[in-house]
């Protein structure tokens, strides 16, 4: 019986034992070896996406692959030959990943001077589909930083193509859509008004607009803005440099103009006089989730899913959580069903952005008025946290060499299951994307445009006009 | 069998014999048993920070077989549907983050020596031995914090239930040990009740190995069931 009782205390103590020691695994000596078992390690353990990328051994082939490569480069040495085949070697294995949020900073010498690979399979995605050789995406996706620690101006290093520069995902960004569609070069000048990128022109699009911009007080180096523009027959239109206005409601003094525009926006949404609205999620990065009830609650009286998710529950690759459904929070009030919604999307539309488009997706099925215009999303879904230890998985760093691995802690699916990593939401009604015609060629005249076409934004419209 | 085990098993039987001894000798017992099984997973390596692994409480149902070639030493054997698993509970920074029931449900083939002790009418056996089963269902059911928000920007916890058969990860055939302990009454010469008090453990992990550095969970059980058995052949007939 004693011994019956030792083995049951035995269970009893085996199964309530948890925390965990640090992995030896993850201790880096200075060889290029360590550094890649310590990546290895940390995205056996962190990374959410094998479902897609090992199902079965392949990241144990990866093990098994690269380890000779990093044992054949012996210690961390500043070697800039060096440097360039084990961040080669790095990027190699980043860029194939499926997990579109993901980036992997990774530093190829713990002194100075310095390269810093920075290599996210979107971006080599779409390097790739605008045309860059393996070799460009590889250069543009390294720094070099000098013996002061500055980076090096004209380095060979961190370029970008220009045909990438002139692609849908580089050029058609918030920012460029205020500039070349709007009309606004966003700079704020003393009177509080703002530079005018044609500055003889009255906006073409709107009768009113408000145009709020801030650098944020505690992350010096993001810079929000928003525009919400009415057309003279009361359609409303919104952009977004991201999902931000959570940041501006828990610090509600730092631009009490943002969080103004965001209720102004909301008000306009329950207006019986808007006769449509349109909203610019083109290369909107993604932010806050909690933007989505926030600004669009209104949308509809009922609770739906839109969305479901999964997150890890242990440590193994697969330890997934079954797929949880996420449910559409419902405001208080609700605005007219009969109002037509434009949605307008391309590739540069990622993460919350495609959030917004699933929740659309699911109201067109309850037979709204809604199109969604314009290019196929990034298809990188997910919400990435903070922490790592709040879902088991997520971003991590193995300090000095691998500065971030930037990945998502939770998986997202739409509400019937279909899977959208890497594949993006298809729209209604693709446009292609011409920069010739979006930009008027700006930059190769070298002065600013006379005449620049949205088609995507004119078709917005044009759906709206024509409900 | 080690010489010291062949001295313990020779020692049992000895005290086993020495001790009055209920007229089981050739007689066959079958029935029916159900009650609670407590179950955990037994985890080859540690869980992160704030993870916490307790017990599954499911059920048992089984038929339960029995022959006796002497008065206290016989075979047992029989058809269990027992439900396994471990309860999920994770936090973050003392805040809830999840709180779930993993269970399989396993139909489970027992074959064990038993040996029995006491009177006619009221008696205990001990059993020993060991057991196949074949995992028919995995269920999960439990409460998470989703990344999703409320109005008010607070995050929404979803309560969830799924079941469904093996994954493809998912050991379907598990072995493992057990032993148990059965007090029975018998109000006549063919009708015992019976408590019951089991513990199993597995010897192969709940999924198979799919990589590097696998954290591998081993189903533990105990049961605890009341059954009814009827007692043919030997000398009551």
């Amino acid at each position: 019986m004693k011994r019956f009782a030792l083995f049951l205390s035995v269970i009893i103590l085996a199964a309530c034992s948890s925390g965990r020691i640090p992995p030896e695994e993850y201790m880096i000596d200075g060889s290029w070896s360590s550094v890649f078992k310590a990546y290895w390690h940390g995205m056996n353990d962190n990374y959410l996406y094998w479902n897609l990328d090992s199902p079965g051994y392949e990241w144990d082939e990866v093990y098994n692959e690269y380890l000779p490569v990093f044992e054949s480069l012996g210690s961390i040495t500043g070697e800039e030959e060096k440097q360039i085949e084990a961040l080669r070697a790095f990027h190699e294995i980043a860029s194939d990943l499926s997990d579109m949020h993901y980036s992997l900073a990774i530093r190829g010498y713990s002194g100075l001077p310095s390269l810093v690979l920075s290599s996210s399979p979107l971006k080599t995605r779409m390097m790739s589909n605008a045309g860059c050789t393996e070799d460009e995406i590889f250069m543009a996706s390294v720094r070099e930083y000098g013996a002061d620690g500055k980076l090096v101006e004209d380095s060979d290093f961190g370029a970008l193509p220009d045909v990438f520069e002139r692609s849908e995902f580089q050029a058609e960004s918030p920012e460029n859509i205020l500039r070349y569609t709007i009309g606004f070069d966003c700079e704020k000048l003393a009177d509080g008004t703002y530079t005018r990128y044609f500055p003889a022109m009255d906006s073409e699009y709107f009768e009113t607009w408000i145009l709020v911009k801030n650098q944020r007080d505690t992350e010096a180096d993001t810079t929000d803005f928003a525009f919400m523009g009415i057309t003279s027959d009361s359609i409303v239109y919104l952009l977004m440099s991201s999902f931000m206005f959570r940041y501006y409601l828990n610090n509600p003094d730092e631009c009490p103009d943002m969080l103004a525009l965001a209720e102004l926006f909301k008000a306009k949404l329950l207006d019986s006089d808007t006769s449509g609205v349109i909203i610019d999620l083109r290369g909107n990065p993604g932010g806050y989730s909690a933007d989505t009830p926030y600004l669009f609650g209104s949308l509809s009286s009922d609770e739906f899913i839109y969305m479901q998710e999964r997150m890890k529950t242990g440590d193994n690759r697969l330890d997934y959580s079954p797929w949880i459904p996420l449910r559409f929070q419902p405001a208080a009030e609700t605005m007219d069903p009969d109002i037509p919604i434009a949605v307008l999307a391309n590739n540069g539309s990622v993460s919350n952005s495609e959030v917004l488009l699933l929740i659309f997706r699911e109201l067109q099925e309850q037979g709204r008025e809604i199109s969604i215009i314009g290019g196929t999303t990034a298809g990188a879904f997910g919400a990435v946290v903070d922490d790592d230890s709040v879902y088991n998985a997520g971003q991590f760093s193995v300090e000095p060499f691998i500065t971030l691995v930037y990945t998502p802690s939770v998986q997202h699916a739409a509400a019937d299951g279909t899977f959208y990593e890497g594949i993006g939401i298809v729209p209604d009604n693709p446009i292609p994307f011409s920069y010739k015609d979006f930009t008027g060629n700006a930059d190769i005249n070298g002065n600013p445009a006379e005449y620049t076409y949205d088609s995507r934004l004119d078709e917005a419209f044009s759906v709206i006009r024509n409900n | 069998m080690s010489r010291r085990l062949a001295a313990a098993v020779i020692i049992m039987l000895l005290f086993a014999t020495s001790i009055s001894a209920a007229s089981l000798s050739g007689r066959f017992l079958a029935g029916a048993r159900a009650g609670y099984s407590m179950s955990d997973a037994i985890a080859s390596s540690g869980y992160r920070e704030e993870t916490y692994l307790y017990p599954f409480h499911g059920f048992s149902v089984s038929i339960p077989l029995e022959y006796y070639f002497t008065d206290t030493v016989g075979i047992g054997t029989g058809i269990e549907l027992i439900q396994k698993g471990y309860t999920y509970y994770h936090t973050y920074n003392g805040g809830f983050i999840a709180d779930a029931g993993k269970g399989r449900l396993y139909l489970s083939f027992p074959l064990k020596a038993v040996m029995s002790i006491g009177r006619d009418d009221l008696f205990v056996t001990f059993g020993a031995g060991g057991f196949i089963s074949f995992m028919l269902q995995k269920t999960e059911r439990g409460r998470i914090m989703t990344s999703a928000y409320s109005q008010s920007g607070e995050n929404l916890v979803e309560t969830y239930s799924e079941s469904g058969g093996a994954g493809e990860h998912d050991r379907i055939f598990d072995a493992g040990l057990l032993a148990d302990i059965t007090l029975s009454y018998s109000p006549d010469d063919h009708l015992l009740l019976t408590a019951s008090a089991a513990a199993s453990f597995s010897l192969l992990p709940d999924e198979i190995r799919y990589q590097r550095k696998q954290t591998m969970r081993y189903n533990a059980a105990l049961t605890i069931t009341l059954g009814i058995m009827y007692m043919t052949g030997g000398a009551a007939e």
